[in-house]
């Protein structure tokens, strides 16, 4: 069922790039450069939901789940409160040995359509090759 | 790009949870030691994105934002609490991010 899924939108998401999100990662990090860092790093597409809902569907199970990878290419920073339209996407799905391998695409849009960031999560299931999931 | 080495801030399990709050990753084993127990570790790990975030960080401190357009990494191993990761770049825009003898993160900069 898995291999259905591939190049199915998993979930849109319409959120804002809080500024008050972006503090709290500017604190976090507490560098220098924290202010400029979380205008680019300041969403995890797969969690946009502020859940893992988007493995659920896909059969993952979360304790059994490594990240293998992340990559983010941006247009320009997130304006602090700017609308943002999340469209999250399963791009590849492969089975290797025992292993299934994700690539989650999350894609970040103004509103009018305009490309803010593009994101790619590679999540690693152990032991999750041949399993099923959401149609 | 510039070559350059920078030990970043070590993150506790506290950096953890906040990171994980503005996220909304709220996987345990960043945050329950029993929870990662369970999974044969012997502590509480950071999440991916918050090391990838650290080493673009130091690359956006060295080099400023305006001339990255994106920064793509592989996460080689766990990072566990108050680890001091040592990030390191080259002119090619290759960037690692190591504890101890351990490499964490290897990854490359996208120049603008």
């Amino acid at each position: 069922m898995i291999p259905e899924l591939k190049g199915k939108v998993l979930k849109t998401q319409k959120t804002r790039a809080y500024a008050a999100r972006m503090a709290d990662l500017e604190a976090t990090l507490g560098t220098p450069t924290a202010a400029e860092t979380a205008r680019v790093a300041l969403f995890f597409g797969v969690t946009i939901g502020r859940d893992f809902d988007v493995l659920d569907k896909m059969g993952m199970v979360l304790n059994e789940t490594l990240m293998g990878g992340h990559e983010i290419t941006w247009t320009r920073p997130f304006e602090p409160d700017e609308e943002v339209e999340v469209t999250v996407t399963l791009a590849d799905v492969q089975d290797r040995g025992k292993n299934r391998i994700a690539v989650i695409e999350s894609l970040f849009q103004a509103p009018g359509g305009e490309e803010i960031q593009r994101q790619y999560s590679t999540f690693v299931h152990l032991g999750g090759a041949g399993r099923g999931g959401e149609a | 790009m510039k070559s350059f080495t920078i030990k970043a801030p070590a993150m506790g399990t506290e950096q953890f949870v906040r990171y994980g709050a503005t996220v909304g990753d709220f996987n345990p084993v960043h945050y329950d030691l029993n929870f990662a127990k369970e999974l044969k570790l012997p502590a509480v790990i950071s999440q991916g994105p918050l090391t990838f975030t650290l080493a673009l960080d130091a690359a956006i401190a060295e080099n400023g934002l305006d001339s990255i357009a994106g920064f793509k990494a592989r996460i080689t191993a766990p990072v566990f609490p108050d680890t001091a990761l040592t990030i390191t770049g080259d002119a090619d825009g290759n960037v690692t991010a190591a504890s101890g003898e351990t490499t964490c993160l290897e990854g490359e900069l996208s120049p603008r």
